[in-house]
């Protein structure tokens, strides 16, 4: 018995560094074969190129290019909007009253909402209901935004990602020290004022954290934008808001499933999701060092 | 909880064991792609397709699927076919064997192939008609083969038309299938190369996407892998009071294909039958005297 | 002059109540986006249940029951259209189920490591990798099942059908594990240090400690971080689009092809003919798919809660004492 506790005892938590390493493993190996397959084909050339002769040449760039609006007409959208709703939650709000309960239900409820109905929702409430509604009321019925493109993609995506930016506002804001406030309250400053000059300005770097996590949560996102907007080709680069665009997540799946040439496209390929992966991985790289920082402010103070 | 685990394990394993070499492992496109109708009318002749064929979103996934998969059929566009083994197709018993070339898929002599389409509501006038004018013309036509589809038969081409006398600009909105973006946007080049000054946006999305598209006017022509139904053209009717015009604008022939590493070389139409509809689920049933349909 | 003072303090505060009204209503466009997006997904869904003309093709009692012949099919595009919604039910749930399996313990065997018996370094290191691997877009862990996965488990397996519910678990098993560590890992930290030294003091080893005192003091939050992975694997779409095969079998063999809810609406909205009875199908699915992972969030989030409740709780009693 004794020996079979003494088993136990190093047995178990080896099992479970096992799994450590199993995640580990399935980390390397997945970012090890893209990175291997996809480096081959990229070049300054293919980020910079159209796509030639069926997308079997060329680059990607006007994916490239569609991803960057997209995340930033998104991002317009959800950064004051989230960073909003986190002051209220956090400076303005009492916290045990029941609006703060329901509006922090509402977040984290909203982002467990699956993808592909947000696609659902864009399509439904944007492009049908508001697109519409601006053609009829604006443009006398000319069909100009009750369509998919940009606009109503990004916007999609700016619902989707708002629980990411107001909770990594609400962490900056925690991590103001509380005698700041007292002290601007003490010399006479309206809530406002406390708000606009010691709070926000002290958590810059907490609203930089979401929307770089935003953006690269939203740059990844396909199935809500498949219906709002993303485009299978496009000769031309979107110039108004209400353009269609191509966008790499999407570009990466219409490559895999309706290439015209597999095999000749399978470089290509892997080099776009070697891009997008580049992408992601930057910007949530930029955001854990804020966040680090961030975090070691808060337990400073 | 953990022995609960380990014999749902278990059982996934067992599960797995029990295989048949000779099954058929049967691939197509989503249930909403025109090739998708076409096979399931002309080649199913409207009977539902085995809830076992899986059914892929693309024809580029259906030949990665197939190319690496030894007991697999698939089927979709020729314009795809590379890495795979094109089967020649039997219309019945008693014909022969056709391959799909481009002789035998135009001149009607390979039994699975059809038309892809341009529609406008009502008939077009100005630029939107000479572009469909010179895409059913040999400027147009010729450009098909280069992206894997086939010119339509001459008999089915328009009077070429001269150009507008005063060189027009404009624009021209095409939108529609994803399985013809590639071809649209070849044509587009082409044109917009010969006739400066005009613009051709070619755009995908789906042939249900274009032709909710041309409903609510926001494109000038819809390219179409399926031919309209009888509720999209009573809309087309309901808003514009005329009916939708359809135009034949390439061939594309459906290929039947297997692993390179499969001896069969020739299939029937009613096999093709019995395979999509599960009537057959072995190579080995495949067999009528043995031709051609040994077990891979 | 002090009137003007006067005036320019006021004209301030009008713009600081807009300001602060601004701010206010925003915390409620976040409960108004979550009502919206229920009611313009049912708002397409009401046909199925209103509409006459959509009933001649399909009613709720026709997605549920067994169709003449006792089959269950999903053929929407067909002479006689069959919308069975049973097949992507069996779907969705034989995936979700593989996932989970293969998630769940790993998951939660890497955290409970990471909190109890790795040392710094160690940590520092996992940490970032299951952030990366949460960063890891689904569309590329599709492709990766799709091109890569897929013949690997082929090849070693000597499976009959390459795009099966396995392949597809496994690749939805990577999106599930970093929720499942994440949440775990959390609940684990959150157990007060005392529990650890209390169990210490009377003889447990680190073993011990883990399993017998500290796993079930964070039990809640383990159990929802099972609740949310669960909801993050009902409705991942992408990977099981590419990975899964998409045929509508009814079948709970997992080496067995499958079709989901998420990855139908996907593949078949783009070319539905719209305001067919088809396409109010494909809406009735999303806001069922939206209903379930609602109550599995507030499933999971309750749970959350009382775990904060419970150890609050005790250590509350241990100030008293």
């Amino acid at each position: 018995m004794k020996r079979l506790i003494g088993i136990a005892s190093w047995f178990f938590p080896s099992l479970t560094g096992l799994c450590c390493l199993l995640i580990l493993a399935m980390v390397v190996i997945i970012l090890g074969d893209i990175a291997l397959h996809g480096v081959q084909r990229l070049s300054w050339e293919f980020v910079t190129a159209e796509p030639r002769v069926g997308m079997t040449e060329g680059g990607i760039f006007p994916a490239i290019f569609g991803t960057v609006l997209l995340v930033i007409l998104m991002t317009i959208a959800v950064v004051p909007l989230g960073v909003a709703t986190a002051i209220y939650l956090h400076e303005y709000a009492r916290q045990q009253s029941k609006i703060v309960h329901l509006v922090r239900l509402a977040l984290q409820n909203l982002a467990g909402v699956p993808s592909i109905v947000f696609g659902l929702f864009g399509l439904g409430f944007f492009v049908a209901f508001l697109g519409s509604g601006i053609d009829a009321v604006v443009f006398g019925g000319r069909l100009t935004y009750a369509q998919p493109c940009v606009l109503w993609a990004s916007l999609t995506l700016a619902v989707l990602t708002l629980p990411t930016v107001v909770v990594a506002t609400e962490e900056a804001l925690r991590a103001v020290p509380r005698n700041y406030r007292e002290a601007a309250y003490a010399m006479g400053a309206t809530r406002w004022q406390v708000v606009r000059r010691v709070v926000l300005p002290q958590s810059v770097g907490g609203m930089l954290t979401g929307a770089i996590l935003a953006i690269s949560r939203g740059a990844g996102e396909v199935a809500p934008i498949m219906f709002t907007g993303a485009a299978y080709y496009l000769p031309y680069l979107p110039k108004k808001l209400n353009d269609q665009f191509m966008e790499l997540g999407y570009h990466i799946y219409v490559m895999t499933t309706q290439s015209p040439d597999v095999e000749a496209t399978k470089p290509i390929l892997y080099s776009t999701v070697l891009v997008l992966l580049l992408v992601t991985f930057a910007l949530n790289f930029t955001a854990i060092i804020i966040r680090s920082r961030i975090r070691r402010k808060l337990r400073s103070t | 909880m953990k022995r609960i685990l380990f014999v749902a394990a278990l059982m996934s394993v067992g599960c797995g064991q029990k295989r048949d070499t000779d099954i058929i492992v049967a691939y197509g496109r989503e249930n909403n792609s025109g090739t998708y109708m076409y096979f399931k009318e002309h080649v199913l002749g409207g009977v539902d397709f085995a809830a076992n064929v899986q059914t892929l979103p693309g024809t580029a996934a259906v030949i990665n699927a197939v190319s690496k998969d030894p007991r697999s059929i698939g089927y979709g566009g020729i314009g795809y076919v590379k890495g795979v083994k094109t089967l020649k197709v039997e219309k019945d018993d008693a014909s022969a064997a056709v391959e799909p070339t481009l002789e035998n898929v135009v001149s009607g002599l390979y039994p699975i192939s059809r038309y892809l389409y341009f529609y406008t509501a009502g008939e077009p006038s100005g630029l939107a008609q000479h572009f469909i004018d010179w895409v059913r013309n040999e400027a147009g036509q010729k450009i098909c083969k280069d992206v894997g589809y086939y010119p339509i038969p001459l008999n089915k081409r328009p009077p070429a038309s001269a150009a507008p006398s005063d060189m027009p600009t404009g624009t021209i909105t095409v939108k529609g299938s994803d399985t013809m973006v590639i071809l649209g946007q070849r044509w587009a080049e082409y044109y917009m190369h010969e006739h400066p000054g005009i613009l051709v946006q070619i755009t995908g999305g789906g042939s249900g996407t274009g032709i909710a598209a041309l409903i609510n006017g926001s494109t000038n022509i819809c390219q179409s892998s399926r031919p309209m139904s009888a509720k999209e053209r009573e809309q087309i009717r309901a808003k514009y009071g005329t009916d939708a015009v359809e135009y034949a604008v390439a061939m594309d022939g459906l290929a039947v294909f297997v692993h390179e590493s499969n001896p069969v070389t020739e299939v029937t139409l009613d096999q093709l039958k019995s395979i999509y509809t599960g009537v057959t689920a072995s190579w080995k049933d495949l067999g009528r005297g043995g031709r051609g349909t040994t077990t891979p | 002059m002090a009137e003007e003072q006067l005036l320019l303090r006021r004209r301030r505060r009008v713009g600081e109540y807009f300001l602060e009204g601004l701010i206010r209503s925003s915390a409620f466009v976040v409960i108004a986006a979550l009502v919206l997006i229920f009611v313009f997904v049912a708002k397409e869904a009401v046909p199925i249940v209103t509409s006459a003309v959509v009933h001649e093709e399909v009613t709720v009692a026709t997605m549920m029951l067994p169709q003449p012949g006792g089959a269950f099919s999903w053929q929407p595009v067909s002479t006689v259209p069959k919308y069975s919604l049973l097949p992507l039910l069996i779907g969705t749930l034989k995936v979700t189920g593989v996932a989970l399996l293969i998630a769940l313990p790993i998951a939660i065997g890497g955290a409970i490591f990471t909190s109890e018996f790795a040392p710094q370094a160690m940590r520092e290191l996992i940490k970032p990798a299951v952030e990366l691997l949460a960063g890891i877009p689904s569309v590329v862990v599709g492709f990766f099942a799709l091109m890569v996965l897929a013949t690997w488990l082929q090849d070693a397996f000597d499976i009959l059908i390459r795009l099966n519910a396995i392949t597809a678990g496994i690749g939805l098993a990577l999106a599930v594990i970093p929720i499942v560590y994440t949440v775990t890992e959390d609940a684990l930290s959150a157990v007060p240090q005392a529990f650890r030294d209390g169990s210490t003091a009377l003889g447990a080893d680190r073993w011990q400690t883990a399993w017998r005192v500290v796993l079930p003091a964070a039990m809640p939050g383990a159990f929802a971080a099972c609740v949310l992975g669960a909801g993050r694997a009902i409705g991942e779409t992408m990977i099981v689009l590419m990975a899964s095969g998409n045929a509508a079998t009814v079948s709970l063999d997992p080496t067995q092809s499958f079709r989901s809810f998420s990855a139908t609406i996907a593949a078949e909205l783009g070319e539905v003919v719209q305001g067919s009875p088809h396409y109010h199908v494909l809406f009735f699915i999303g806001a069922f798919l939206f209903l379930i992972t609602f109550l599995m969030n507030l499933a999971g989030h309750w749970y959350v809660q009382r775990l904060g409740q419970k150890l609050q709780g005790r250590s509350r009693l241990k100030a008293k004492s």
